[in-house]
């Protein structure tokens, strides 16, 4: 054995690598904040100063005139749609979220994957197989039982609206189900309690502040979507269709601005009421195990496990006719109600369409990748290093995600079609509205992944020598892989399909295959979008199942690890 | 001298934290900081690990003041409660970890230190093992090769056998022992294991509310508390005035005698196998005694019995 | 292994950076001509960003692109969009050509100083009324206005198809007649403003307000009445007649039908932005389209009605009765679209934006 060899303080060369990695640490946080201001608090502040001056002159006109009679039916319109959509989404993912839980370890995988797979929904997608089925002359309405319904109005929203976000909010409810800690189900087994005891006493009360977070982000969520009022309202009217037609009909950027202001203060209530079932649901997270993978089952009654069943499969069978109907549509022409096959929709693809997918794709992997690093960076200032100021940096990255998506892309219209930042036209500027709308995604599963790593890792690492930039790029980055993963795929979802925020941001030469696909629809070629739309299906499905995969392969890897890395793909509030 | 903190100071608020600290450490010693949970031992440690900034005070290790500087500059290395192994490293890696960054060894120089610590805790064939694979007292030898490897002047140890049964406690007890001897290296080791503490250390710190109670050797805390707080929290204890003093006797310093007439009546007994402990009333006390041995463990309660004090000492109060 | 998933995470975001640093400006600058090309095409390699609101119109652009080296990048957009977009953006718009559409967004843009006078030789074969007199824009095409009709749905409810506007405003056909907002859709905007101009204001609001009490909801873009009559969700579309129109009767049944009382038109224009970089290009652009060789093509790509009186009407359009256009004054599309957008607002009520 060799004599015990020590150390001594840092010598002035180890301490200039420490100095430089510091400093490298100052300029990582400059550039993120830099970030964040230019590309998020900037551009919400220009669209915002719109809706209060008129040609230099300050005014509160916009906001007089919000307050008319027909404006305040808009804006009942909105809160009656979207509290229904909601509770509808939050109910229907309660029953599958449920059903889940109580089911084995590989019904529940499959479940899962199912889930993550049908958030994969290009715009209009939805509205669109529901016209063809169930609309006025729809396959199933009118071909099958010979009726004539109009599918267009407020109950047609929530439909839609409902349908569209249970994938999503099932997700979300079955990360707050993972906190559900097996012994205290068992425990009240014992203690006499009969599973729907158990189930109404302990279980709910255990994920209400999950149900409670779903219910406020999907509000949050419908308040803001002017995509299926639009294509599906009729002449039912909503907020956030209102400010959109103002901009495209009179280009009354203060006006639109105004009512998108409107939204805000519902959209912070909600983000409130999230942050704060967001703590309790974390602390109840602490060392818990998720209910299946282990020998026991939890059984529910009969009656109530056929209701949960009943609505899984209703579920899967409405994603069933949409995607198939979506598939059927490119080869076939189903809009009179029985079915013409053909390939001209093949041949009719716009010119551009090849090369706006292919930039789709190259700007989507982009800002996957540099949205999910920002938001890993933007959580581990906030609550590693826990920098003053920090919470509220946060507050203002959550912006885009909460605000509407067509406020956010005119704000990039405002702040980026002058000097000194003139951006429009640019690829760049799409880049930056993926990336930047979707870093509170990131931020929010990095925040969940961080609160199961043990802080002391970082300690450990430091006090090994490991400077600032080697703990984050060494220990902190590789153990959030699977949270990089998670997010990335998030984020290249939503960018393929995304419409509302870069409706106005795209130029020509610089047009994306989600807009070129809105454009079909505008125009009626229903059959060409239906191609469109399978093509990015196909793109982000192939992502979405390498990713998967890799996931998979890494939970083996690290299966009988410590535990302590968190779960991923159940993308826990991946809001 | 070769580790001293002078007067400092770190409070969360008026009642956590550390009020006023001033003491010094030697070359080689073996000491424990101990007291009950919120009494500030914690706190101590991660001042003298760089991972707290004190309110005021400094900190001084072999001459040179090192207060200001982070802890990956420190020549300090804890070994903390939870391990805080590297789960996305296995063994070997998170032994060479430190071996990279702090000793500048590339991975090759690295492998073969990492691999002489491993074995001097016993590890070797675990190399590519993952952490997450190891039992409780395996991630504790891992934690302790990984922080000896960098050569620290100072090896922290925060309550590292608190998440270990008992009688693996009692194995690595000895283990940490016997390695802090033939490495010579200088250790402070947080624990409220009175136990612990007295098999272990060369001195004990005992803390109270972010003071320091009473600093000296395991006998000398033992048989000379300076206050009541040190004499209830290390070993059992009975006290009773005398001559306007409070005296203080150890339970085993107690010899009960069966006397038809004596003063004292057993009042409970309980056998413990290596010794019987009685409590016995009588004189307007109350005592406890505890005797070893066969003989000893076959007084029943009621019987009345005479007490002899071996040793005995007084509070300065 | 950490190391490399860093820095490919950094070469990522940088590649990110430059990628959209480079494809701002590159594109339109770019010019490696060589001598001898360039006195035929001397602006070979030059790229024409085009705004456009005419279906079916980038297939005339390869022929273009053959001849003159020029490419062209475009985005559809309709104009009322584009209109307000530039607004947005103070008329800094990075698009070098607008392309299509309804004549009052060109009137509008004018009149806001986003568009570059420009008179093209080529425009003396086109009459006067079809173009600006000061050159901001002129006319490709002209587009007529007329109705869809689902046979199948009429049939089913017993009902007539319609033969004149006034039609239209019968109760018979309440919730069946689709039609877009006048404020998104140049094509809507024309009809309402011809129609009034030729049936006076008085009679002409008095007929709107009654086809209103007809229409279930007003579409949100001139191209969505057509299909959703093809899918038998309404029975009668008001919209453009172009050759798209007449191919929808080979795969639906529908009938297109040109009014028998009158017949709306806008001017489908074609103008350079003020903003512009390539301003010479775009020109050379502009010539093309309103030559006979490129009009012909434009026919070819889109059935119209061309602007230039010695391109003969297209048949795939069905046989339009010249005679029966409005003669109207395209430049009170551009003054009157304010009030007359208003007053339609509160004569359409919550069925409209």
């Amino acid at each position: 054995m060799t004599a015990y060899e020590q150390t001594g303080t840092a010598r002035p060369v180890r301490r200039l690598r420490y100095r430089a990695a510091n400093l490298l640490d100052w300029v990582m946080l400059g550039l993120l904040l830099a970030g964040i201001a230019l590309f998020i608090l900037y551009p919400i502040v220009s669209v915002v100063s719109t809706s209060f001056f008129v040609k230099g002159q300050f005014t509160l006109q916009y906001y007089l005139d919000l307050f008319t009679k027909s404006n305040l039916k808009l804006i009942g319109n909105s809160l009656w749609v979207a509290t229904l959509s909601s509770s509808f989404t939050t109910f229907f993912a309660f029953c599958i979220a449920l059903y889940a839980f109580c089911s084995k370890e590989k019904t529940r995988r499959l479940l899962q994957n199912g889930l993550l797979l049908t958030m994969i929904s290009p715009p209009f997608v939805s509205a669109l197989a529901f016209i063809l089925l169930f609309g006025r002359r729809g396959i199933i309405t009118y071909g099958l039982l010979g009726l004539s319904v109009n599918p267009y109005g407020w109950h047609g929203i929530v439909i839609l609206q409902t349908i569209g976000n249970i994938s999503f909010a099932t997700l979300l409810l079955l990360a707050s189900f993972d906190t559900v800690d097996l012994k205290q189900v068992l425990a009240s087994r014992d203690l006499g309690a009969n599973p729907w005891q158990t189930l109404w006493h302990v279980v709910i009360p255990l994920v209400r502040p999950g149900l409670l977070s779903v219910i406020f982000t999907l509000f949050t969520m419908n308040l803001a979507d002017f995509g299926t009022p639009i294509v599906i309202g009729g002449r039912y009217k909503v907020l956030a269709t209102e400010a959109y037609l103002q901009v495209i009909s009179t280009a009354n950027l203060g006006k639109a601005s105004a009512i998108s202001v409107l939204m805000v203060p519902t959209a912070v209530v909600a983000f409130y009421f999230y942050r704060k079932t967001l703590s309790q649901s974390g602390s109840l997270a602490e060392g818990s195990k998720s209910f299946s993978g282990s020998g026991y089952e939890f059984e529910l009654p009969r009656s109530i496990r056929c209701l949960l069943l009943s609505v899984v499969g209703l579920f899967f069978t409405v994603m069933a006719l949409k995607y198939g109907n979506i598939l059927l549509s490119t080869v076939s022409n189903t809009a009179t109600g029985h079915i013409q096959f053909t390939t001209k929709y093949f041949h009719d693809l716009p010119r551009s369409q090849m090369s706006s997918y292919w930039r789709s794709i190259r700007y989507a992997v982009l800002s996957g990748v540099a949205a999910s690093f920002l938001g890993i960076l933007l959580s581990y200032y906030t609550h590693r290093r826990r920098l003053p100021g920090m919470k509220g940096v946060e507050f203002i990255a959550s912006l885009p995600y909460i605000i509407p998506g067509t406020f956010f892309g005119l704000g990039y219209v405002a702040a980026f079609s002058h000097e000194p930042f003139l951006l429009r036209g640019t690829g760049l500027i799409i880049i930056c509205n993926y990336t930047f709308r979707q870093i509170s995604v990131a931020n929010k599963s990095a925040n969940a992944a961080f609160s199961a790593i043990d802080e002391k890792l970082e300690a450990a690492a430091q006090d090994l020598g490991a400077s600032r930039m080697e703990v984050f790029f060494g220990v902190i980055l590789p153990l959030l892989k699977s949270t990089f993963l998670t997010c990335f795929i998030t984020v290249f979802t939503s960018s393929m399909t995304s419409v509302g925020a870069i409706a106005f941001l795209i130029s020509p030469g610089k047009n994306v295959a989600s807009m070129e696909l809105f454009q079909s629809i505008e125009n009626g070629r229903y059959g060409v979008a239906a191609v469109q739309a399978v093509m990015i299906i196909a793109v982000t499905l192939g992502i979405n199942l390498f990713s998967m995969y890799l996931l998979n392969r890494g939970r083996k890897n690290q299966k009988g690890g410590n535990g302590r890395v968190p779960e991923a793909g159940s993308s826990q509030e991946a809001v | 001298m070769f580790l001293k903190l002078d007067h400092l100071k770190k409070l969360y608020d008026a009642d956590n934290g550390v009020k006023e600290l001033n003491f010094s450490i030697d070359k080689g010693e073996f000491v424990t900081l101990l007291g009950p949970s919120g009494c500030g031992k914690t706190t101590t440690l991660n001042l003298i690990g760089g991972f707290l900034k004190a309110d005021s005070g400094r900190i001084l290790l072999d001459g040179e003041d090192i207060t200001a500087l982070p802890p990956e500059e420190r020549p300090i290395s804890t070994v903390f409660q939870s391990y805080a192994l590297f789960p996305h490293m296995n063994v070997l890696e998170n032994v060479c970890y430190g071996l990279r960054f702090l000793r500048r060894m590339s991975k090759k120089e690295a492998i073969p230190v990492a691999m002489e610590y491993l074995s001097i805790v016993g590890l070797s064939g675990y190399e590519k093992s993952r952490v997450g694979n190891l039992s409780g007292g395996q991630q504790q030898r891992v934690a302790l090769a990984r922080s000896m490897a960098t050569g620290p002047k100072i090896l922290l140890l925060d309550e590292p056998l608190s998440n270990l049964d008992a009688g693996l406690r009692v194995k690595m007890r000895a283990e940490l022992k016997e390695l802090q001897q033939k490495l010579g290296i200088t250790m402070i080791f947080v624990t409220h294991d009175q136990e612990e503490a007295l098999c272990l250390s060369d001195r004990i710190v005992v803390m109270d509310h972010g003071d320091v109670a009473q600093i000296g050797t395991p006998r000398e805390i033992y048989f000379h508390p300076e206050s009541r707080y040190v004499a209830t929290f290390v070993g059992k204890s009975n006290d009773f005035r005398e001559g306007g003093r409070t005296v203080v006797v150890r339970p085993e310093d107690i010899l009960l005698r069966m006397a038809p007439d004596g003063p004292y009546t057993i009042v409970e007994k309980t056998f413990m196998g290596s010794h019987t402990e009685y409590v016995v009333e009588g004189d307007g006390k109350r005592l406890e005694a505890s005797l070893f041995g066969r003989q000893n463990s076959e007084l029943e309660t009621g019987a009345r019995v005479a007490v002899e004090i071996g040793h005995s000492f007084f509070l300065n109060e | 292994m950490k190391r490399i998933l860093a820095s490919l995470l950094a070469a990522a975001m940088l590649t990110g950076v430059f990628a959209g640093c480079s494809n701002s400006g590159g594109q339109s600058s770019s010019s490696g001509t060589s001598s001898s090309e360039a006195a035929e095409k001397p602006y070979e390699g030059t790229t024409l960003n085009v705004m456009l609101a005419y279906g079916g119109a980038e297939k005339s652009f390869d022929a273009f692109t053959e001849k003159t080296g020029i490419k062209i990048e475009y985005v559809e957009i309709s104009t009322g969009k584009a209109l307000a977009q530039m607004q947005a953006e103070n008329g800094n718009t990075t698009a070098d050509v607008w392309f299509g559409g309804g004549v009052d967004s060109y009137i509008a843009a004018t009149e806001l100083g986003y568009l570059e006078p420009y008179v093209s030789p080529e425009a003396e074969a086109i009459d006067e009324s079809y173009r600006d007199k000061d050159g901001y824009w002129t006319s490709l095409a002209l587009v007529p206005a007329g109705f869809l009709v689902n046979n199948d749905v009429l049939a089913e409810k017993n009902l007539e198809a319609p033969k004149t506007w006034e039609d239209l405003a019968d109760p018979k056909y309440k919730d069946e007649i689709i039609m877009a907002s006048p404020a998104i859709s140049g094509t809507q905007y024309a009809i309402l403003n011809g129609t009034l101009q030729a049936w006076g204001e008085e009679k002409g609001w008095d007929i709107w307000g009654k086809i209103n009490d007809n229409v279930d909801f007003y579409a949100k873009g001139g191209g969505e009445p057509g299909p959703k009559t093809c899918a038998g969700e309404y029975g009668i579309a008001i919209l453009a007649m172009t050759g798209g129109t007449f191919a929808l009767e080979e795969e639906y049944p529908v009938t297109a039908i040109y009014p028998e009382d009158m017949i709306p038109w806008t001017p489908a224009p074609i103008a350079i932005f003020k903003n512009s970089q390539n301003k010479e290009a775009a020109k050379v652009f502009v010539d093309y389209m309103l030559s006979k060789e490129g009009q012909e093509a434009l026919r070819e790509a889109d059935a119209r009605i061309m602007a230039r009186g010695d391109v003969e009407v297209p048949s795939a359009i069905g046989t339009v009765d010249t005679t029966k256009m409005i003669k109207q004054d395209v430049t009170l599309f551009g003054s009157q679209r304010e009030a007359l957008l208003e007053k339609w607002a509160a004569l359409a009520g919550e069925k409209d934006a």
